[in-house]
This record gives C-alpha cells, structure tokens and sequence, in this order.
C-alpha cells in the first residue's frame, strides 16, 4: 500500500488528538481548586489578604495620583529654572537655584548693557585717547557680561540635571509616605472617595 | 556633563572681545596713522592796551605723512573744559608752524588768563582721526 501525504495528515491529527485526550486525562482538577496552596487556612484568610491587597490597589492608585512626571518637571524648570525643585517640595534648593539664576541673568543684562553704552561712543569717537579708553571701558564690562552668562548657563544646566534626580528622588519617597499615612490614620483618603476604619 | 563643557568652551571663545568696529580705530583697520602728537607748542599775547589784541602760537611741525591739519584749543583753566577755537588745514603739503588767534576774528579774544592746546588731525573718509592733546600753555592777554 503505498503512503500518501494524505495519509500522513489523517495519521498526525489522530496523533495530536491523543495527546490532548492524554494531556486532559492527566490535568489534576484537585490541585487546582485547592485554596490552601496560597497559605490561606480558611476563609477568614483568604478575605483578609483579599483586603490587603484592595487596599495596596488603592495605594498604588494613589501614588499614581500623587507622583510627579520627571518630563513635566524638566519642562518646567527648563523654562523657570527651580520650579520643578519648587513641585518636589525641595524648596530651599529651589530658592538659591532661582535666586542664582536671577543674579546671573540681571548682572549679564547690566555689564551688556554697560558695555553697549560704552561701544557707542566708542563707534563714534573721532580722537584717538577716546577710541582707545571706550573701547577698553566696553570690553571690561562686555567680558563680565559674557562670564555672568556662562555661570548662568552652568546653573541652569546642573538645574535640569537636578530636577531629574529630586523627582526620582519624591517619588521614591512618595510610596513610602502613603504607606505610613494609611497605617497612622483611620480616616483614608482613596481614589474612590474617603474611607473610615474602625 | 558634556555639554556643560560645550558650553563653556563655546563662551570662552566668544569672551574674545567686541568688535573693533570704528572705521577710524586703527586696532582694527590697517590702514589707519595715528597723528603725530604736537610738541613744543609756546604761546604769547599780543596787542595789549590797543584795540586788536592776539595771541600767537607755535610749535613743530609735524610731518604731513601722519598730518593733515591742527585743531586749537582754548580753556580758562588748566584742567577745565577745552573748546576747539579754530581749524587749521595744511595746504599744499607745507607743514603749518604757527597760528594766529586774533580778536579781529574771535571776539571772544579779551584780556584774561587763557590755556591752549593743540592736536593733529587725519583726513580719512569716515571723517577726521584726531591724535592726543598737547601739554597746555598758558598765556595772559594784558588790558
């Protein structure tokens, strides 16, 4: 008889079909339902680690609410530099931060504009003592300008570096936080509202 | 980190400097002399109890290479404000020595204790490159 690919299909399926005949047949029904498995005794366990695990549901939903975005924040203090140290309740780093920036943009804008003052009449000036002196008194107030700038630049860069390390930094803490505010007080605020325990 | 590096480099290099942009500065244009400077500037009055009375002023006289003419100036004290009283350009290439400051021309030429002083110019077409100030020279113009 010769053996054709047609046989060999019939052949495997008949094949697979007891193998999953064998496969039920060997299925332990008995472990399965078995709800000691988990450690729990009886139903007061199984209700309690229920309620446990409702309850770091609810934790977590919180800490998703209460975390901050490390994206958000570096926007923010990419365009106010301290903000996002302001969000992660870093304040005081906040404060010098802001402070810093503001001294080294106002004292920049202060030497530019005291050396653009000077190149004017620098520009303009016909004897020589005059083109030589402006110029110097220009260049001066020009350089400090420049290096007030650059520090600037310095702070506004370790800034946006910090802000990614103190928003790591919060919302580690968050977790630990929320899991000692649920256990210090009865009254709980969830996402679904306010919980009372007795 | 890096690119706090850039940075900074990028501003080191930028500190340079302001552009030497006065087209009279001769830092940032070659073909710009300086003036020479006046020396040997003397001053005396003349003319006292007449009705004209003048001061006359000399001194060397630079090279025409480096100048083209003299500004004069006058002040009532030695360190007080200087005012341009007259222009002197050099004609022809002969270098100008002297000056006269008449009152027949300046009315403001009256009996006091007046102090001069001279600077050389150059020509450019931007305008006149003036050189440093003379030594002031005092003169008394009598009654």
């Amino acid at each position: 008889m010769k053996v054709t690919i047609y046989h060999k299909c019939i052949l495997c399926l008949i094949l697979f079909g007891s193998s999953m005949l064998w496969a039920q047949s060997r299925f332990d029904l008995e472990a399965f339902s078995d709800s000691t498995k988990y450690g729990w005794q009886d139903y007061r366990e199984r209700s309690a680690y229920r309620q446990d695990l409702i309850s770091r549901q609810n934790m977590l939903q919180l800490y998703e609410l209460e975390a901050l975005s490390v994206r958000e924040n570096f926007l923010k203090s990419a365009v106010v530099p301290g903000w996002g140290q302001f969000s992660t309740k870093h304040n005081t780093k906040a404060t010098v931060i802001l402070s810093l920036e503001l001294v080294a943009v106002m004292g920049s804008i202060y030497f530019y504009d005291q050396a653009m003052t000077n190149h004017r009449i620098y520009q303009s000036a016909t004897q020589i003592e005059d083109i030589n002196n402006y110029y110097s008194k220009a260049q001066t107030p020009y350089q400090y300008s420049l290096m007030m700038l650059g520090f600037g630049a310095v702070v506004w860069a370790y800034n946006l570096y910090d802000v990614v390390v103190s928003t790591n930094e919060y919302n580690a803490d968050l977790w630990q936080d929320i899991v000692k505010r649920r256990s210090a007080s009865p009254l709980q605020v969830t996402p679904a509202g306010l919980e009372l325990r007795f | 980190m890096r690119y706090i590096l850039f940075v900074l480099v990028s501003l080191s290099l930028f500190a340079c400097g302001l552009k030497r942009d006065n087209p009279l500065d001769p830092n940032g244009n070659n073909n710009i002399i300086v003036p020479g400077d006046v020396s040997g500037v003397s001053a005396n009055a003349f003319g006292s109890g007449t009705a004209t009375r003048y001061v006359r002023l000399e001194w060397i006289g630079n090279n025409p290479y480096n100048t083209d003419g003299y500004y004069v100036y006058r002040s009532l004290g030695y360190y007080s404000a200087y005012a341009v009283v007259d222009t002197l350009l050099h004609a022809g290439g002969t270098a100008i020595q002297s000056y006269v400051h008449s009152g027949e021309n300046d009315p403001s030429v009256t009996p006091g204790d007046y102090w001069y002083r001279l600077s050389a110019y150059k020509s450019y077409p931007a305008g006149n490159l003036e050189g440093r100030l003379s030594t002031p020279v005092f003169v008394r113009i009598g009654n």
